[in-house]
């Protein structure tokens, strides 16, 4: 778009119209001839180099808005800005397709076991001395927090959250982000139950760093499995995560 | 709903109105199948005029978040963003660069290692039958000359299902959808791979089959990493302890 002529946007004719004119945007920005904080041209200009109705310029815009790839500024410097998305946009869509869609909690709960178990071995590989010490000292705020009594499941959420950046790959990143709050509700729910399970939690999450410290894949591996399944049975049952509820987990897988 | 929705004043006054929505139906006040007052009433309880509520209603269906039904019994009806909006999102983000198709390449391997573990547990003698339907299918059409890249997407979608979890096929599906895997393979044109995906399914079905899940895991880690530009190191990871 550095030169503003009107090449860069042909007249588009049929189909989907507004999706279209979407589409020719995202193909200038994948060409590089828009760049993040670059305008577009003047809705009225569009209108004109498109030869489409104003609605449709205005309904293209919307569709880019919501998308996070730009941002419509208003006031005399304003226009639409070509901006790039966050991330935390694509999160929040999968958080949301996860929350609305018509799935059993048990499910969500899984993939979330399955994804962070599945993770690991990237996080072993990767892992840095500077995730390492965050990560500790993670553990080391639960610890002072179930001392004095404030822990809470933001904590441990935190912890999930840092352990994945450890794989330095921002998709997985991305994708614990997403699969946290489905989870949350339920943990609290549990922690509030029974508020002395934070302790081996905490433990273990010390133990895992510490096998992501030493590259070693099994033992966090297992350990990990083991953590969350714990958290999953607690969910699962109704009662304190003891014995009745292990039995009555166990009912449930047949044993 | 009455006290739902509050005036809305300054700044993109639409953003805002979608803000109110979303959490409102983040909140479960509003649940799918929910509709939204009618843009009329919207209008009046946000106090804007009705084209910015249209604004905010457009930009909450392409969220997938509404879906606008239209005839007698029409209106916004509150819905699930589908796999497709997200992995929508994810080539948005590709697109500027903010995300690079390895880390989404990876990310998929992670769900799928996870999904045909799951599958090797799950998948009764009717589905693996059906795997090997596929597969064998397959190498007829390849024999044929008629093989094509949906066939592909199918094994895996159906093997995804096998997994007997759908909130992780959902996810699956929305990493898959943005990224054929041609994007970051090097070398070879798709065609050109064909014969190798279809040996590939049929050895990831044959573990399946012995419900050997570490055995799953390695071929399906081969199969989605060959030849392509994913990092040694996260290749290696993947099939380490496998």
């Amino acid at each position: 778009m550095s030169d503003g002529s009107g090449m860069l946007f042909r007249q588009v004719q049929t189909g989907r119209v507004s999706e279209q004119i979407v589409d020719r945007v995202k193909d200038a920005i994948r060409r590089g001839e828009l760049k993040v904080g670059e305008r577009l041209p003047a809705e009225r200009q569009l209108t004109e180099q498109l030869n489409v109705s104003r609605v449709t310029v205005r309904d293209a815009l919307r569709i880019l808005e919501a998308r996070g790839l730009i941002e419509i500024r208003v006031g005399a410097h304003g226009g639409a800005f070509v901006t790039a998305p966050a991330p935390k946009l694509v999160a929040e869509g999968i958080t949301d397709m996860l929350m609305l869609s018509d799935l059993r909690a048990e499910d969500v709960m899984e993939a979330r076991q399955v994804f962070e178990l599945s993770l690991i071995p990237l996080a072993c590989e990767r892992a840095d001395d500077e995730d390492i010490a965050d990560l500790r000292a993670i553990c080391d705020r639960a610890e002072a927090a179930l001392a004095d009594g404030s822990f809470d499941v933001g904590l441990s959420a935190e912890f999930h959250g840092r352990l994945s950046r450890a794989t330095h790959n921002q998709a997985v990143e991305l994708m614990t982000d997403a699969l946290q709050p489905p989870m949350l509700a339920s943990l609290q729910k549990a922690y509030t139950v029974a508020p002395d399970l934070g302790g081996q939690g905490v433990r273990e999450h010390r133990e895992i760093v510490d096998a992501i410290a030493e590259r070693n894949v099994e033992q966090a591996t297992a350990i990990m499995s083991e953590h969350l399944e714990r958290a999953a049975r607690r969910l699962r049952g109704t009662g304190d995560g003891d014995a009745q509820v292990e039995r009555s987990y166990d009912e449930e897988k047949g044993a | 709903m009455a006290e739902l929705f509050a005036p809305v004043e300054g700044g993109r006054i639409s953003l805002q109105i979608v803000q109110q929505i979303q959490d409102a139906i983040r909140s479960s006040q509003l649940e799918p199948g929910d509709r939204l007052p009618p843009e009329r009433d919207l209008a009046e309880r946000f106090g804007v005029s009705r084209v910015t509520v249209r604004d905010a209603l457009r930009s909450l269906e392409v969220l997938g978040l509404i879906r606008i039904r239209v005839g007698a019994t029409g209106g916004a009806f509150v819905t699930s963003p589908g796999a497709e909006i997200v992995g929508e999102g994810l080539t948005n983000l590709m697109l500027l660069s903010s995300l690079e198709p390895e880390e989404i390449a990876e990310t998929r391997l992670v769900l799928e290692l996870g999904s045909v573990a799951l599958a090797t547990a799950r998948a009764t003698d009717e589905e693996i039958e059906e795997l090997r339907t596929i597969t064998n299918d397959g190498q007829a059409a390849l024999d044929q000359g008629t093989y094509e890249r949906d066939m592909s997407v199918q094994f895996h979608l159906r093997l995804a299902q096998i997994a007997h979890n759908n909130a992780l096929s959902l996810v699956t599906d929305s990493f898959r959808g943005p990224l054929s895997m041609h994007v970051i393979r090097r070398r070879e044109s798709t065609e050109s791979g064909f014969p190798q995906t279809v040996q590939e399914h049929a050895a990831i079905v044959k573990a399946i089959e012995l419900r050997d899940a570490a055995e799953a895991q390695r071929k399906m880690a081969e199969h989605l990493t060959r030849g392509t530009r994913l990092p040694d190191d996260a290749v290696r990871a993947l099939l380490h302890e496998r």
